[in-house]
């Protein structure tokens, strides 16, 4: 549908994801992986999650949950071309620590991880693999209850509509979905 | 025997079930899809983290099983369950003539996941086919329907304001939800640049305050969460399951009856009466027929539409109720576009709640100010500060790590959002007709749906645009999207027409009292009956038609006429 259409324009304003890109070949199969990813890859998305959303005053990515639930997503949600995306997204990444710090990335102090991702999210930020990954770390974020409820803030029942209330040096954004 | 059938539990055979249940009539309501229950198939308690895959259907699920559905604003991982599988629920379209047709498969119909977005019709609307020549004659006006307008409104709880707008009639409100600090800037920048355009509280079906009716059907008030499109336990905005068939049922006059697809009615040419309901039970397909001495069909358009086309036999080779081979013609969506901005200052002001309506435009075109077309457009629209996803994408350069968390921490700049709903003229070359081949898993021909925008839409969608860039422009915004395609047919989600009102038998389907010509026990108060789309959402419209045709054909049947 066209993003103007109707109700749906501010959350596809805010969200800038909209519904998530059917891929081609959907005659495919239900996609039916394998059942986890090898270790390394883990560890790898793990560590990359938690640099994109790292610890600071309040938990990081790794802290709220978030590689395992990108895990289940590349399970579960993503089609096979999307999974590859991301996979060799991670992979990339990878291949940039070794290559500019000679290490994993994984293996890297969280000090060097953030210079070698900054430098990559630059130069990558148009890649559909990277792009989609960083989507989706601070989509799980701030759908955590760590990412909602710590950084930001939410309430399931707000229970009333206040329209207008000052911005103080406490007030934060809101977390949760359409936001 | 039932002394009425109500075909269809959702927007309009909700309240056409309560207003006959309510009249002492013997009322069986027959809903297609499957049973739901207020409270027990809601989604609304999920919380964030609890959500499967950020609230998103896996890909190829979505690809596979709702290429069309899936295009909806209001589908996701947790309102999967309301809308239908495609390859389910098949219907055609020429190949150039998409139409998209949204909708579920279950007790209470769209009334569960629409956006309660609630505006009357008015005298200029109902005038609007006789003025300008396209379509057929409204047979009632503004006076007609006014006080079933107030008579839905009340039942239902209409949060809003009274602006004395005579295109945009007033109701007897609950509470507006009131405009932020950046919708009222917005709104006296407007009212400034472009005297006589209004932003005012968006109208909504919400209990902003909870009336002792309401309560005594188990709603209470709104908790503001915009949670709506799962189903709300608390019963705070009006649908079928929240209120109108609670409201029937405790009648003990009401039998609901679900997984039950209405086939065709039996008519009989010597009394003109419709005599029968056919029924396949959706899930063995075993017919039932079913009878009584009224029939109300609510079945929403297209389906209404499509049985009384089943509905032909050798008296009616036509279909039923289309001796003027108008049955199935005039279908009408509504239509948009429009555009957003970022909005400057106002940096020391929040908000806090989920509101669950924004702001609304009234229609202006050819109304206080002229339009190079005929009949106007009115927007939807609201103003909200840039959350953690849009600080993510539009925030500032790209970056990750500490940066990023903290750029995405406090709210950032305001931005303002127009979106247009534009009328439809009447044309009878957009219709449904019955596919000559091709049925569906009851073995009922497919509906298929011929619908194009005409020359007065597109005129009308550039200005929709311009006007909406224009007046974020004009109120200091800067507009940092603006469409210039409009929505295709149906996907408004407003598809009306095809068994049109009207004074002529040989122009129109149903008469002033929504009986269809020479049928008097037989009543078609969905979105079918619009002779005329409006701008304004219809669902009002809907009930405030089911209300006052439920009256006097409670009235007939006493008075012996049917």
């Amino acid at each position: 549908m066209d993003q103007f259409s109707r109700r749906g324009v501010l959350r596809n304003i805010m969200l800038l994801a909209g519904v998530a890109a059917i891929p081609h070949g959907a005659a495919h199969a239900l996609f039916d992986g394998p059942a986890s990813l090898p270790p390394a890859t883990i560890s790898l998305l793990s560590a990359v999650a938690d640099t994109i959303i790292p610890t600071t005053d309040t938990p990081g990515a790794a802290e709220a949950g978030v590689p395992d639930r990108l895990q289940k997503m590349l399970a579960n949600w993503a089609a096979p071309k999307r999974r590859d995306e991301i996979l060799g997204a991670l992979q990339k990444i990878d291949g940039a620590a070794r290559t500019e710090a000679g290490s994993t990335f994984a293996a890297l102090s969280p000090a060097d991880r953030l210079k070698t991702l900054k430098t990559f999210d630059t130069a990558h930020s148009g890649d559909p693999g990277y792009s989609k990954l960083k989507e989706l770390v601070i989509q799980l974020y701030y759908l955590s209850e760590a990412g909602a409820t710590v950084e930001l803030r939410y309430e399931h029942n707000p229970g009333a509509w206040e329209p207008s209330i000052p911005v103080t040096a406490e007030t934060r954004n809101y977390g949760g979905p359409g936001l | 025997m039932f002394d009425a059938i109500v075909i269809g539990s959702g927007m309009s055979g909700g309240i056409a079930a309560k207003e006959l249940s309510e009249r002492g009539l013997k009322t069986l309501v027959l809903e297609r899809g499957r049973k739901l229950e207020h409270g027990a198939s809601y989604t609304d308690s999920v919380l964030p983290w609890e959500l499967s895959n950020a609230n998103m259907i896996p890909e190829e699920e979505l690809a596979r099983d709702y290429p069309i559905q899936g295009r909806s604003y209001a589908m996701n991982a947790a309102t999967q369950q309301y809308w239908v599988k495609d390859p389910e629920h098949p219907y055609s379209t020429p190949e150039d003539k998409p139409f998209g047709w949204f909708r579920g498969n279950h007790l209470g119909g769209r009334s569960i996941m629409w956006g309660r977005q609630t505006y009357r019709l008015s005298e200029m609307d109902f005038e609007a086919n006789k003025k300008d020549g396209h379509g057929s004659d409204w047979p009632i006006r503004y006076a007609d329907i006014a006080p079933w307008y107030d008579h839905v409104e009340r039942f239902i709880g209409v949060s809003g304001s009274k602006e004395g707008l005579p295109q945009l009639p007033d109701g007897d409100f609950l509470p507006p939800f009131a405009l932020n600090d950046a919708e009222k800037d917005f709104a006296g920048k407007v009212a400034d640049k472009f005297p006589g355009r209004r932003v005012i509280p968006g109208r909504c079906a919400h209990l902003s305050e909870a009336r002792p009716h309401h309560e005594e059907l188990g709603r209470s008030q709104c908790q503001v969460r915009s949670l709506c499109e799962r189903g709300c336990t608390f019963g705070a905005y009006h649908s079928s399951l929240s209120s109108s068939l609670p409201a029937a049922m405790r009648t003990g006059n009401c039998t609901i009856v679900t997984d039950a697809v209405v086939h065709s009615l039996i008519h009989d040419p010597k009394s003109g009466k419709v005599t029968g309901v056919r029924v396949i039970d959706s899930n063995t397909k075993k017919t039932k027929t079913y009878q009584a001495k009224l029939v109300f069909l609510c079945a929403s358009t297209i389906p209404t539409t499509q049985i009384l086309l089943n509905s032909k036999s050798e008296a009616n080779p036509q279909g039923l109720g289309n001796s003027s081979d108008m049955l199935g013609r005039n279908l009408m969506d509504h239509f948009g576009a429009g555009a957003a901005g970022l909005y400057p200052g106002l940096e020391n002001s929040f908000y806090r709640g989920r509101r669950p309506t924004g702001f609304y435009i009234p229609r202006f075109r050819n109304v206080t100010e002229s339009g190079e077309f005929l009949r106007g457009f009115g927007f939807q629209g609201g103003a909200a500060r840039a959350g953690w996803g849009t600080k993510s994408k539009l925030g500032g350069p790209s970056t990750v790590g500490a940066e990023l968390k903290e750029r995405l921490r406090s709210p950032g700049s305001w931005l303002v959002y127009l979106s247009g709903f534009g009328e439809m003229l009447p044309n009878r070359d957009n219709r449904i007709t019955l596919h000559p081949t091709k049925t569906d898993q009851w073995g009922i021909p497919q509906a298929h749906i011929e619908c194009v925008h005409g020359e007065n839409e597109l005129k009308m969608g550039k200005q929709m645009i311009a006007d909406a860039k224009a007046m974020i422009e004009g109120a200091g915004g800067r507009v940092v999207m603006g469409g210039s395609k409009l929505t295709i047919p149906g996907d408004a989600i407003h598809e009306m027409g095809t068994a049109c009102m009207g004074n002529d038998p040989a122009t129109s389907v149903l008469n002033k009292y929504n009986q269809v010509h020479g049928i008097p026990n037989l009543f078609v108060t969905d979105g079918a009956a619009m002779a005329s789309g409006g701008c304004q959402n219809p669902s009002l419209t809907y009930m405030a038609l089911s209300a006052r045709a439920a009256h006097h054909a409670a009235e007939f049947l006493k008075a012996g006429k049917i």
